[in-house]
C-alpha cells in the first residue's frame, strides 16, 4: 500500500454541507427563479438567462440576438435619459428618416435627408445618459457586469453586495419591460469593432466560424453569432424592438440567485419587480435537423503560429441516461493528461502539445459537435495528426473501458462539480444555462445517479454511434510555408 | 469554448446534491408604480466582515505554510509559491522556468519513476496546474479532502523525483508553442505585454521572453539545478484552503515537508542588483508592427505606483472616473457615444516589488488609430487640468468601497494576497489599509493624483496594428519613434 493511502477522513473538521440550499418558483407570468442560499462573505451573484441565442436570429439578420444583448446595457425611459419625451421624438424621427433613405435614390433627396438624420441623432445623443445603468449597479459596487450571447441562449450576469438586491431587482425588471434601444447605431459599430477582435484578427475566432458553417448547412448552429458585417450593416432599430418582443417574454426568462440571499426576501422581490412584466405568448424555435453529412469537410486557415487541428463530430440527441455516458466518454478521450488521446497523440508519438475538448458546440439544444481541438508539436504535420486521432477514436469505438479508467473519469467529474460550486457566479451561470438547455433544474435530479451506472458497455455504445462514420468536419490552421500563400484561405 | 466545458462538468453529479423546495404558490400580479426611483432605494448595512481565520506554520526548515479554514468548501486547494520564476532564468536560457513549470505540471505522466507520483493519482481526478511567474513559479491544485495526504506527497515527490529525458523535450515543445502562439494572433493582451516591456525593460526588469533560440539551449542540468534552487524549503510557501482541522493538516505538513533539507540558497538579496528600472519614455512613440491587422491598439502609457504607495487609494478612485468600467469617462466617450471601439479604458496595474503599469488604450480600426489617440490624450489632458465633480468622486470612491466585500469572497482572493505578501514581504492586511485609506479619501486628493498621474506629456505613445493602414508617418509624432516588427515567422516544422 502507497505511503500516502487515505490515512483519515479526519483532515475533514466534519461532512461539509453538500447540499444545496436550492428555492425554486415560478411567478404568474411564467418567469422562473432559482435561489441557492449560501454562507460566507455578504455577496450574491445574478444571472438572468434569456431562451434565446444566435441560433434564433432571423434569416438575413445574423448578430441581432447578440447586438439586442448589448443595448440591453443602454437603459430604459426613465433611466439613461435627460428627457425622455424630446429624446423618444428625436429617436422616432430619425428612425422614420432611416425608413425613407432606404426607399431613396435620388441623391439630393438622400443628402437632405442625411442631413436631417444628422440632426435627429445630435439631439438624441445629446439627451443620452447611456452609461447610467451601469453607473448606478457599479457604484453598488458591482463586480463581473456583463452578458454573454450563446447560440441557444443569453446570460446578463453581475455579482452585489447581497444588501444591495433590491436594486438588481429594479434594474433587471425595468431593463426587461422597457428597454428603449437608445444609442442603436453607434453600438452597430462598437460590435463591428468587436467582430474585428473577435474573428478577423483572431485566427481560432476565424476557424471556428468557418467550421460552425460547413458544419451546419441548414441548422442555424452554422450562423455566425456576431454577425456577418452585411447583415449587421442593414439591422434597425425595428428589428431589435421585434426581435425583444418576441423573445424576451417572462415564461422564456429564469433568473439565478447565489450567495447571502434569503428565499423569501427574493420571492417578495420577485413578485414586486417582475410580477408587473406582462406574460406574453412564449416563442418556440423552429424545429431544424440537420442532414447527415454524406463527406468529410474542412476548412484550412494559413497563418503563423502553432498548428492547430480541430476535429469536429456531430452529436446524435441523447437519452437521458447516455448524456451521462457520453459525459464520461469525453472525459475518457481528452479530459487531462492521462485521458488516451493525451496519452498516445503528445506522450507516446510526441504528435501534440495539448488536446482540449467541448461537448456540445456550439450550444446544447439541438445537437452540435463533440469538439477537439489539437496543438500540434512543432515537427508534425495535420494530416499525421487527423489519422492517429480517427485511429484512436476508432479504437474507443470498439473497446471497452476498464473499471480503473471509468473510476478516474467519474471522479474528475465530481471533483469539478464541487470545484464550480466553490464560485458563486460561476454556478449562477451554470445553473442558468442548465435551466435554460434543459428546461428545468428539477431534471437534474438523477443525473449523477446515472453518472455512477454507467458502464463500459453503455460508453462503448455511444463512441461507435459518434465515431462509427468516420466523417469528421476539419478546421486546420497551418503554416503558410507548407503550402503556397493564397490569401490566407482556401 | 472553456464555458461550455465548465458547464459539462457543471452538470455531472449536479443532482445528488440538490435539495429541492416546494414550488410556492404565489399570488397575481401585482401592480407596481413604475416611478420607483433607484436613488430612492434604501439599504441595511452590510454586517463586518471578520478578516479571514488563517494560522501560519514556519517549519524548521524555513517552509513556510499558511491554512485558510474555509467552512463552506467541499474542496481543498492546495497553493505553492516557489521563489525564483521568470527573473532567474539564466541569460541565454530564458524560459527555463516555464520548462520546469511544464515538467511540474505534467506530473502526473505514469511514466514518472519517482516512488511519490507512481500510481494513484489519477484516481483522485485531482487537478495540477503549474505556472511560472516573474519572481516564483505558482502550482496550484485541488483536491477532494480524502485525497490531500496522497496530493501533498505529490508535491512533496515534485521536488526529488527523476526527470527523464522525455518528459523535458516535452516541456519544450509546449514553451516552443507558447513562443509561435505569440505570432498567431495580436490582442489588446499583446499590446500590453509590450508596455510591460518597454516600461520594465534593464538588466533587472522585466524577464525577458524566451525565444526558439534559448529554448534550444536548456538542456537537463539546467532543468535539474533549477528545481533545487525552486524547491530550497526557505524559498518555498505553502497555502492550504478548506473544510480541515487545521492541526490535522499542519502535522500532516510537518511530516511531508519537514525532512526536506535545504543545501541551495534562491534567496535574492538585496540591493541595487534587485531593483527593477524603469526608463524613461515620456514623448516618445513606440511603434510594434503587425502586418495585415484589421485592428489597431493604440493609446498611451508610463509607470504608475507600489501597491504600498500612499497616493494608492486616491489613483484607484481616479482611474476609476477615467477609465476603468462601463461608466468611466473613456467608455462613455470613445465606445458610447462615438462607436469608435469595443475595449476602451485605461489598465492600472500597479505592482508589489515595482511601479507597474499605467495605461489608456483603445482597440479601434486602422483607418480610426489617429483619431482616438487625439480624442484619448485630449481626455487625458482635460481629465488631469480641469475639475473633477464632487458627483463623479463620490459615485467612484462608493463603487471601490462597496466592492470590499468581494475581497473576502473567494478563497483564492485571500490567499493570492497572503501568498504575495509573503513574497514581497508586504503586510498581510493589505485589504483592511486599503479600505481604511479610501474611506478617509478627499476630493482633492482624488484630484491631485488625476493631475499627478494622467498628465499626457509623461507618457509614451504606444500603437500596435499595420503600421501603413494606421498611416503612422501622417500621424506627426514628434520625438523618439521606435518600431518593431512584432509578426514573426513560426519555426521550420524540422526544428528541435
Amino acid at each position: 500500500m502507497a505511503p500516502w493511502s487515505r490515512i483519515s477522513t479526519a483532515i475533514e473538521a466534519e461532512a461539509p454541507a453538500t447540499a444545496e440550499d436550492a428555492t425554486e418558483f415560478t411567478l404568474d407570468n411564467g418567469m422562473r427563479f432559482l435561489v441557492i442560499r449560501r454562507g460566507g462573505a455578504p455577496v450574491v451573484s445574478f444571472a438572468t438567462c434569456a431562451r434565446v441565442g444566435y441560433a434564433d436570429d432571423p434569416g438575413g439578420k445574423s448578430g441581432l440576438a447578440h447586438l439586442l444583448e448589448h443595448l440591453a446595457f443602454k437603459g430604459t425611459s426613465r433611466i439613461g435619459t435627460k428627457d425622455w419625451n424630446t429624446e423618444l421624438k428625436a429617436l422616432d424621427r430619425a428612425d422614420a428618416i432611416r425608413r425613407q433613405l432606404r426607399l431613396t435614390d435620388a441623391p439630393d433627396s438622400a443628402s437632405e435627408l442625411k442631413r436631417e438624420l444628422d440632426a435627429a441623432e445630435d439631439v438624441a445623443g445629446k439627451l443620452a445618459s447611456s452609461s447610467d445603468f451601469s453607473r448606478l449597479l457599479e457604484t453598488a459596487g458591482a463586480v463581473r457586469l456583463t452578458a454573454r450571447t450563446n447560440a441557444d441562449e443569453t446570460v446578463y450576469s453581475v455579482d452585489l453586495p447581497s444588501n444591495r438586491v433590491e436594486l438588481w431587482f429594479l434594474l433587471e425588471s425595468e431593463r426587461f419591460r422597457d428597454p428603449v434601444f437608445r444609442e442603436f447605431y453607434k453600438e452597430k459599430n462598437v460590435v463591428a469593432e468587436e467582430r474585428k477582435m473577435r474573428v478577423d484578427t483572431n485566427s481560432r475566432g476565424r476557424l471556428m466560424e468557418d467550421l460552425l458553417h460547413v458544419s451546419f448547412s441548414t441548422h442555424p448552429y452554422g450562423s455566425p453569432g456576431i454577425g456577418t458585417p452585411g447583415d449587421l450593416s442593414s439591422l434597425t432599430r425595428d428589428d431589435a424592438r421585434a426581435f425583444f418582443q418576441a423573445y424576451y417574454v417572462p415564461s422564456n426568462l429564469t433568473a439565478v440567485l447565489v450567495g447571502d440571499a434569503d428565499p423569501d426576501l427574493i420571492r417578495a422581490f420577485a413578485i414586486k419587480y417582475f410580477g408587473r412584466l406582462p406574460a406574453g405568448k412564449p416563442p418556440t424555435r423552429r424545429h431544424v435537423v440537420e442532414a447527415e453529412h454524406e463527406t468529410e469537410r474542412s476548412v484550412i486557415l494559413l497563418r503563423n503560429g502553432p498548428c492547430v487541428v480541430v476535429m469536429g463530430y456531430h452529436k446524435s440527441a441523447l437519452a437521458q441516461d447516455q448524456k451521462a455516458a457520453y459525459d464520461v466518454l469525453c472525459s475518457i478521450l481528452a479530459q487531462g493528461r492521462t485521458s488516451r488521446l493525451h496519452r498516445k497523440l503528445a506522450v507516446e508519438q510526441s504528435l501534440i502539445t495539448s488536446v482540449q475538448y467541448a461537448g456540445s458546440v456550439p450550444g446544447g439544444r439541438d445537437p452540435g459537435l463533440l469538439l477537439l481541438t489539437f496543438t500540434l508539436s512543432d515537427s508534425a504535420a495535420p494530416e499525421n495528426v487527423i489519422s492517429a486521432v480517427k485511429r484512436e477514436l476508432q479504437t474507443t469505438a470498439m473497446s471497452l473501458a476498464g473499471e480503473a479508467e471509468l473510476g478516474a473519469a467519474r471522479n474528475r467529474a465530481r471533483l469539478a462539480w464541487a470545484s464550480l460550486r466553490g464560485s458563486n457566479s460561476a454556478t449562477a451561470y451554470a445553473y442558468a444555462v442548465w435551466e435554460a438547455q434543459s428546461g428545468s433544474y428539477g431534471d437534474l435530479l438523477g443525473y449523477s445517479d446515472g453518472l455512477e451506472r454507467v458502464t463500459s458497455t453503455q460508453v462503448r455504445n455511444v463512441a461507435a454511434s459518434m465515431f462509427g462514420s468516420d466523417k469528421p468536419e476539419i478546421a486546420i490552421i497551418d503554416r503558410p510555408t507548407a503550402t503556397p500563400n493564397d490569401g490566407g484561405k482556401k | 469554448m472553456r464555458l461550455l466545458l465548465v458547464l459539462a462538468l457543471a452538470l455531472i453529479g449536479i443532482a445528488c446534491q440538490a435539495v429541492r423546495k416546494p414550488v410556492g404558490s404565489l399570488p397575481s400580479q401585482i401592480a407596481v408604480p413604475l416611478n420607483v426611483d433607484p436613488a430612492q432605494l434604501s439599504y441595511r448595512p452590510l454586517p463586518e466582515i471578520p478578516s479571514p481565520a488563517f494560522s501560519k506554520t514556519v517549519l524548521g526548515n524555513g517552509l513556510v505554510c499558511y491554512i485558510l479554514d474555509e467552512p463552506f468548501a467541499t474542496v481543498v486547494h492546495v497553493y505553492a509559491l516557489l521563489k525564483g520564476g521568470d527573473r532567474a532564468d539564466p541569460e541565454g536560457k530564458e524560459g527555463l522556468s516555464r520548462v520546469l513549470a511544464a515538467i511540474l505540471a505534467d506530473s502526473d505522466e505514469q511514466d514518472k519513476s519517482g516512488e511519490a507520483l507512481a500510481g494513484g493519482w489519477d484516481e483522485t481526478g485531482a487537478s495540477l496546474d503549474v505556472a511560472s511567474q516573474a519572481d516564483a513559479i505558482r502550482l496550484e491544485a485541488e483536491v477532494i479532502p480524502q485525497d490531500l495526504d496522497r496530493l501533498l506527497h505529490v508535491i512533496s515527490g515534485l521536488r526529488s523525483s527523476e526527470i527523464a529525458p522525455n518528459e523535458l523535450a516535452r516541456a519544450l515543445r509546449v514553451a516552443r508553442a507558447s513562443v509561435a502562439r505569440r505570432h498567431t494572433a495580436a490582442r489588446m493582451e499583446t499590446l500590453v505585454d509590450e508596455v510591460n516591456g518597454i516600461l520594465c525593460s534593464g538588466p533587472n526588469g522585466c524577464p525577458r521572453a524566451p525565444s526558439y533560440e534559448s529554448l534550444s539551449a536548456i538542456a537537463m542540468p539546467d532543468a535539474l539545478d533549477f528545481r533545487a534552487r525552486a524547491f530550497n524549503p526557505g524559498d518555498v510557501i505553502l497555502a492550504i484552503t478548506g473544510h480541515v482541522e487545521r492541526p490535522v493538516v499542519t502535522d500532516l505538513v510537518l511530516k511531508t515537508f519537514g525532512t526536506w533539507t535545504g543545501d541551495v540558497s534562491n534567496t535574492r538579496g538585496d540591493g541595487a542588483a534587485d531593483r527593477w528600472i524603469h526608463p524613461k519614455v515620456a514623448g516618445k512613440t513606440y511603434v510594434f508592427n503587425w502586418r495585415g491587422l484589421k485592428e489597431a491598439y493604440v493609446g498611451y502609457a508610463r509607470e504608475a505606483i507600489r501597491y504600498d504607495s500612499p497616493e494608492y487609494a486616491a489613483l484607484a478612485v481616479a482611474d476609476r472616473i477615467l477609465g476603468s468600467g462601463p461608466d468611466s469617462r473613456i467608455n462613455t466617450r470613445v465606445r458610447a457615444q462615438l462607436g469608435l471601439s469595443y475595449l476602451a479604458g485605461t489598465y492600472f496595474s500597479p505592482a508589489y516589488e515595482h511601479e507597474g503599469v499605467l495605461a489608456v488604450l483603445a482597440g479601434t480600426s486602422p483607418s480610426d488609430a489617429g483619431r482616438t489617440l487625439v480624442i484619448l490624450k485630449e481626455m487625458m489632458r482635460s481629465f488631469s487640468q480641469e475639475s473633477i465633480s464632487e458627483e463623479e468622486i463620490a459615485s467612484a470612491k462608493a463603487s471601490l468601497m462597496n466592492r470590499i466585500p468581494f475581497e473576502y469572497a473567494s478563497s483564492r482572493k485571500i490567499i493570492d494576497r497572503l501568498l504575495l505578501s509573503e513574497l514581497y514581504a508586504y503586510p498581510t492586511d493589505v485589504s483592511r489599509s486599503y479600505e481604511h485609506a479610501l474611506s478617509k479619501l478627499t476630493a482633492d486628493e482624488v484630484r491631485h493624483a488625476a493631475r499627478n498621474w494622467f498628465n499626457p506629456e509623461h507618457f509614451c505613445t504606444v500603437i500596435l496594428g499595420d503600421a501603413d493602414a494606421i498611416g503612422v508617418p501622417a500621424l506627426g509624432f514628434s520625438g523618439t519613434i521606435v518600431q518593431r516588427d512584432l509578426e514573426a515567422a513560426s519555426p521550420p516544422r524540422s526544428a528541435k
